[in-house]
């Protein structure tokens, strides 16, 4: 800390020579003036370093003790900005520089895919071309790029991967791909097993690729209940079907006429600490804690990368404290019913699959009093039900048809 | 001509010692004498001193309450110097110290 305040005042070499360089010492000292590493570079000359700032107080101290000196050497922080001044094209060449590396930091060289393990069906090329089609190019600033919508495009285009995950680092874009695990179709051939249902529901539509079928149109099924056997007589075989059913889903919603809720008012602070990852925190500006009653707090932190893979052994945090405010909602009766519906249409919503067809809803008011309204929200869809459930391994014994010759007899 | 010592002088530093002790008072501040610490034998620290009196490469004179204190060696080097305190540096061989009490 000492040499730090040193830097930031400025120090200055001096050499001393004259008959009276003890008395001149000792009039810098009394004057109290910083002086140290006083050393004799020769038997007329002694060095010494003083403060920047002392340097015009030592003229009339050198006077008296008849003494002269003359600045050898300048460093430190004031003398650093003067040289600076002078050098203003310096200065901003710098700037300029550190602004260039900067942005072409943001322009990849060259556009990768990778894989965690080999493709089969998709190839790099149209992963590449699938990006550059939504301006991941290379030259081509981050920027102007969209991740997200690159990558939903690459799933659209690509229908054997099953993620995309795109990312710059270090001069280059990286698409990550994952291909989707196909099942062995063959294998899955030869695996026998039944067709049981997924869930609740009314059997609406039947088709039997192979098996045979255990229920019809119209039956009411539960989960579990075989829906295809796999066999067609004697023979064992992979039960296939498309099965659709009339399936039902509920949620529940509840809305008061007058309800409290929180909104940011705008005004927000932020503090900066640096944090050892072992519970010891520094904090270089901002409070330590909500200047706010009520707040949304929100901390980010951020590993302090020196060079490459080079981190420093302690983070920052960036802690943002948003006010927030109480607010009154008062609603009227049909508001306040509206409301209702709609969080138990939501709740139901988010148990229905994304494949399922939603076909009817009905809505039932439970209880509507004076103030609380809530409500009961069923969702009729139409979707898959049929699970495809392979036997036991010991079950998996192929079952030839008797001969007329040898009989019933299985064999393994 | 030579000053003529204060035949009380001797009288009047026991007295004052003995209040220092009494008091329970830091010597260096109660009776104006220096504190010398040494460092192996390379850094050494007096604590209130009066100044400079001779400074050489191989030699440094301070003056401190009633005397001075001689430091020779080779290559010493005031690191640093102030009222309060000066710190030499260097090659320490011998202290030799003169009171006059």
């Amino acid at each position: 800390m000492k040499n730090f305040y040193r830097w930031a005042n400025g120090s200055v070499v001096i050499f001393i020579h004259g008959a009276g360089i003890e008395k001149f010492l000792n009039l810098v000292m009394q004057e109290q003036i910083e002086i140290r590493e006083i050393c004799w570079q020769n038997e007329e000359l002694v060095s010494a370093k003083v403060s920047w700032y002392s340097l015009g107080r030592l003229r009339h101290l050198a006077r008296r003790s008849k003494c002269r000196f003359r600045v050898y050497r300048k460093s430190g922080l004031p003398l650093f900005l003067l040289r600076m001044k002078r050098r203003q094209a310096l200065v901003a060449g710098t700037f300029l520089f550190a602004a260039v590396v900067y942005m072409a930091s943001f322009i990849p060289l060259q556009v990768e895919v990778e894989s965690p393990e080999p493709l089969t069906t998709v190839r790099f090329e149209d992963v590449i071309s699938l990006a550059a089609e939504k301006g991941i190019q290379p030259y081509r600033s981050t920027w102007f790029m969209d991740f997200h919508e690159a990558e939903a495009h690459i799933l659209r285009g690509q229908p054997a991967l099953s993620w995309v995950g795109i990312h710059s680092e270090r001069g280059k874009v990286i698409i990550s791909v994952v291909e989707r695990k196909m099942a062995d179709t063959e294998e899955s051939d030869l695996l026998f097993g039944n067709i049981l249902a997924g869930k609740d529901g009314l059997v609406d539509h039947i088709l039997v690729r192979r098996g045979t079928a255990a229920v019809e149109k119209g039956s009411t099924v539960t989960a579990g209940q075989p829906l295809v056997w796999g066999n067609n007589g004697q023979q064992r075989l992979a039960a296939d079907a498309i099965i659709q059913a009339r399936v039902w889903y509920q949620g529940f919603g509840e809305c008061s006429r007058v309800e409290t809720s929180y909104r940011l008012t705008g005004e927000a602070a932020t503090s900066f600490a640096l944090d050892n990852g072992k519970g010891k925190s520094l904090l270089l500006w901002g409070k330590k804690e909500s200047p706010y009653a009520l707040c949304h707090e929100e901390a980010v932190v951020y590993p302090l990368v020196v060079w490459g893979a080079w981190r420093l052994p302690i983070s920052g945090v960036i802690t943002d404290y948003a006010q927030e405010e109480a607010v009154q909602i008062e609603r009227s009766s049909d508001d306040a019913l509206a409301e209702a519906i709609s969080r138990g249409k939501m709740e139901a919503q988010k148990k229905v699959p994304a494949s399922a067809e939603i076909l009817n809803e009905h809505i039932r008011i439970i209880a509507k009093g004076l103030d609380l309204y809530q409500v009961q929200v069923t969702l009729e869809v139409r979707e898959d039900i049929g699970v495809f459930v392979p036997l036991a391994p010991e079950d998996q014994v192929q079952l030839e048809l008797p001969s007329e010759e040898e009989g019933a007899t299985p064999t393994e | 001509m030579n000053k003529k010592k204060n035949p009380f002088a001797a009288k009047k530093q026991s007295l004052r010692r003995a209040m220092v002790n009494a008091l329970d008072i830091p010597a260096e501040v109660g009776l104006d004498v220096p504190k010398i610490t040494m460092t192996g034998n390379y850094s050494l620290t007096v604590e209130n001193h009066k100044g400079i009196i001779d400074y050489d490469l191989d030699r440094i004179r301070i003056k401190i309450g009633g005397g001075w204190v001689e430091i020779i060696g080779s290559g010493l080097m005031l690191e640093t110097m102030s009222r309060e305190e000066l710190v030499i540096e260097g090659e320490i061989k011998a202290l030799n110290l003169e009171t006059g009490l």
